[in-house]
């Protein structure tokens, strides 16, 4: 990792966890200032987070999708910037990031544990797919992330009614059309990336379809929020069960993104060539 | 009229959703394929699949028919996305189903230089055959010619570009064709498409007995060497003469790491051979394989073992290639964009800005009479 990274790289984290520090004392504290600094925080968090992107970018000459680190640095920046796309009309989403921001840390504490020496772009990874693939995995997971982070918002301002602090948070209806639309638009993304990884992986492995774990879970999730829609559409599932599903829902990203390479080895883990 | 019901029913759609989650889940989990248990490939999956694929389409051809008459509420676009949506899904699956119903594959190695005739010639050629329905099993008058392989590398050894300059000679239809095959870009001829899954060295042995008057090629061949698994190279043998049992393993670039010979690329920076040459030992508790000579051999140089000489005058690439058909493509390519589209159709009006009226409307949610 190159020294400007790294520096852009510690920046963003340590204003992230500034920034989810100033949330949570601000829902224990109850006051607007908190709101505001995480705002701020967060803002110089994502900004030095895109540095930090587009440092590595320059540094590997493409785009930071190859191995586990520009994963993790890639994708946590998208669901970083999807946090200040939600919150760019609504300065009471900023408390999103009470579920957020932890979880862009997590990811990123993994991505650094692995090895961060620039990676070269084998044969394997050679091909338009992959930009497309990735980029509609990023969307689509962010957006996830994001209606999970306002389905703990549901639930928490339900919980504490319109009182103090909590009346800063949109009417929970609003917050409970947001994360529907949200899933909605994350269930188009991830069709998107299944579909052209799928294509992808004909061209390149010779089968649409390997039942490999990333593959597998990757079509677990999207059936979870394919659900969550049906149900939603079809049984009327709004509110309170809507919020909880959309919380639980992420287990399964979760676990596509992250989990199953520590459980399994599969074709995902591109080989030597 | 009891069957068509089942099969419209959204229920089943959720229960059989909810299967799949957990096969995948338990399967993920407890890694039941890896150890060997079918999951996926086995006839209750293939079963309940088939049953989720009726599905789609019972539940799409009911809807389609409500929509047809009218009797879909006001948000037709809404429910013609997601008839759409369901109708892609279901030609998806209907199009895999196809494709790997009337697949054959194989895989054959071919060294650079080297020409293949793709009909089937057992074992020969073909490797991991699949056969097709009609049982065909390879090309019928193609020859397939490996021109040249060329590796390129980043600066730091790892691989940046595989390309396989082939021809292909088509006796029946007089086709013929060149064309690069390069991983992620296959080529196709007469619906069969072609993929790189490996490559590796194959170098030139020359094996002679040199004990009489005038030397005696007994082995006169090329070998292609499996490489670099676990970072020494795996060791091949192969039979030269009979008794006599010759064992390789290649190092590209070759360096001594704690006392071990390794290769961190397969780069040929600095290539040498690990050779083994034995003479067979007798079955049955006789006597045990003796070794001849065990040492190092660089590409190009020969050597003198005993009453025999050992040369490596060439060192070529070969390649794996993988043929299949694919049959099902233009119709899963043609169910994927429906899908997508049908998709977009049904979700596009739910993005509208919030309002005050709209939120109600917009909630999602909430009308059973669009889907």
């Amino acid at each position: 990792m190159k020294l400007y990274e790294a520096i852009t790289l510690w920046a963003a984290l340590g204003l992230y966890a500034l920034a989810w520090v100033s949330v949570v004392a601000g829902m224990i504290f109850r006051r607007d200032t908190f709101l505001i600094w995480t705002r701020r925080l967060t803002l110089g968090g994502a900004a030095a987070h895109t540095l930090a992107v587009v440092a590595r970018w320059i540094a590997t000459g493409h785009l930071p999708v190859v191995a586990n680190y520009e994963n993790a640095l890639a994708g946590t920046w998208v669901v970083a910037i999807s946090l200040v796309f939600l919150a760019r009309r609504r300065s009471s989403l900023w408390s999103a990031g009470a579920v957020v921001l932890p979880l862009v840390l997590l990811v990123m504490g993994y991505g650094l544990m692995q090895s961060t020496a620039p990676t070269a772009m084998t044969p394997a990874y050679q091909s338009p797919w992959l930009a497309v693939h990735v980029l509609f995995a990023w969307f689509g997971y962010a957006s996830f992330t994001a209606a999970s982070a306002l389905g703990v918002l549901y639930l928490l301002g339900k919980r504490r009614g319109e009182r103090g602090w909590w009346e800063r948070l949109p009417a929970p209806e609003e917050m409970d059309v947001l994360s529907y639309r949200l899933i909605a638009f994350g269930f188009i993304m991830a069709a998107v990336m299944l579909v052209s990884g799928s294509i992808w992986a004909n061209r390149l492995w010779g089968s649409y379809w390997s039942w490999d774990p990333v593959e597998t879970w990757s079509l677990v999730s999207w059936l979870v929020y394919g659900l969550y829609l049906h149900l939603r559409t079809i049984h009327g599932w709004k509110g309170t069960r809507a919020a909880w599903y959309a919380v639980f829902a992420l287990v399964t990203v979760l676990i596509s993104f992250w989990g199953v390479n520590l459980l399994q080895a599969g074709l995902h883990v591109f080989q030597q060539m | 009229m009891k069957l068509y019901k089942l099969l419209a029913s959204r229920r089943l759609a959720l229960i059989l959703l909810l299967f799949f989650l957990g096969t995948a889940g338990l399967e993920v989990v407890l890694g039941l394929e890896q150890q060997g248990i079918r999951i996926y490939g086995s006839w209750w999956f293939i079963a309940l699949s088939l049953l989720l694929l009726a599905n789609l389409l019972t539940c799409t051809v009911q809807r389609g028919w409500l929509l047809v008459r009218g009797r879909v509420g006001v948000r037709r676009w809404m429910a013609l996305g997601s008839i759409l949506f369901h109708l892609g899904l279901a030609i998806v699956t209907a199009g895999v189903m196809f494709d790997q119903l009337t697949l054959w594959r194989g895989r054959m190695y071919i060294a650079e230089t080297q020409s293949v005739n793709l009909a089937t010639q057992g074992e020969n050629i073909w490797h991991g055959v699949r056969q097709g329905p009609w049982g065909e099993a390879g090309l019928e008058g193609v020859h397939l010619r490996l021109d040249r392989l060329s590796v390129g590398y980043y600066p730091q050894g790892a691989t940046r570009e595989i390309r396989g300059d082939v021809t292909i000679r088509d006796y029946l239809t007089g086709q013929n064709s060149s064309g690069a095959l390069k991983m992620n870009y296959p080529i196709r001829h007469r619906g069969v498409k072609f993929i790189i899954t490996n490559y590796g060295f194959s170098p030139h042995f020359v094996l002679e007995d040199v004990s009489g008057p005038r030397p005696v090629v007994l082995a006169y061949s090329y070998v292609n060497l499996d490489f670099f698994a676990g970072g020494g190279g795996n060791e091949d043998g192969f039979q030269p003469a009979p008794g006599l049992m010759l064992w390789a393993r290649f190092y590209p670039s070759l360096v001594w790491e704690k006392g071990f010979p390794v290769s961190h690329t397969t780069r040929l920076d600095n290539p040498w051979f690990k050779i083994r040459l034995e003479q067979a030992g007798q079955e049955e508790g006789g006597k045990p394989a003796r070794t001849l000579h065990d040492g190092w051999l660089r590409p190009g140089e020969a050597m003198r073992i005993g009453d025999y000489r050992l040369a490596i005058d060439n060192l070529n690439y070969w390649l794996e290639i993988e043929a299949s058909t694919e049959r099902g493509f233009p119709v899963i390519v043609f169910g994927l964009w429906l899908g997508i589209c049908g998709l977009v159709l049904r979700y596009w009006p739910e993005f509208a800005p919030l309002s005050e009226s709209g939120n109600k409307a917009a909630a999602g949610g909430h009308s059973n009479e669009t889907v």
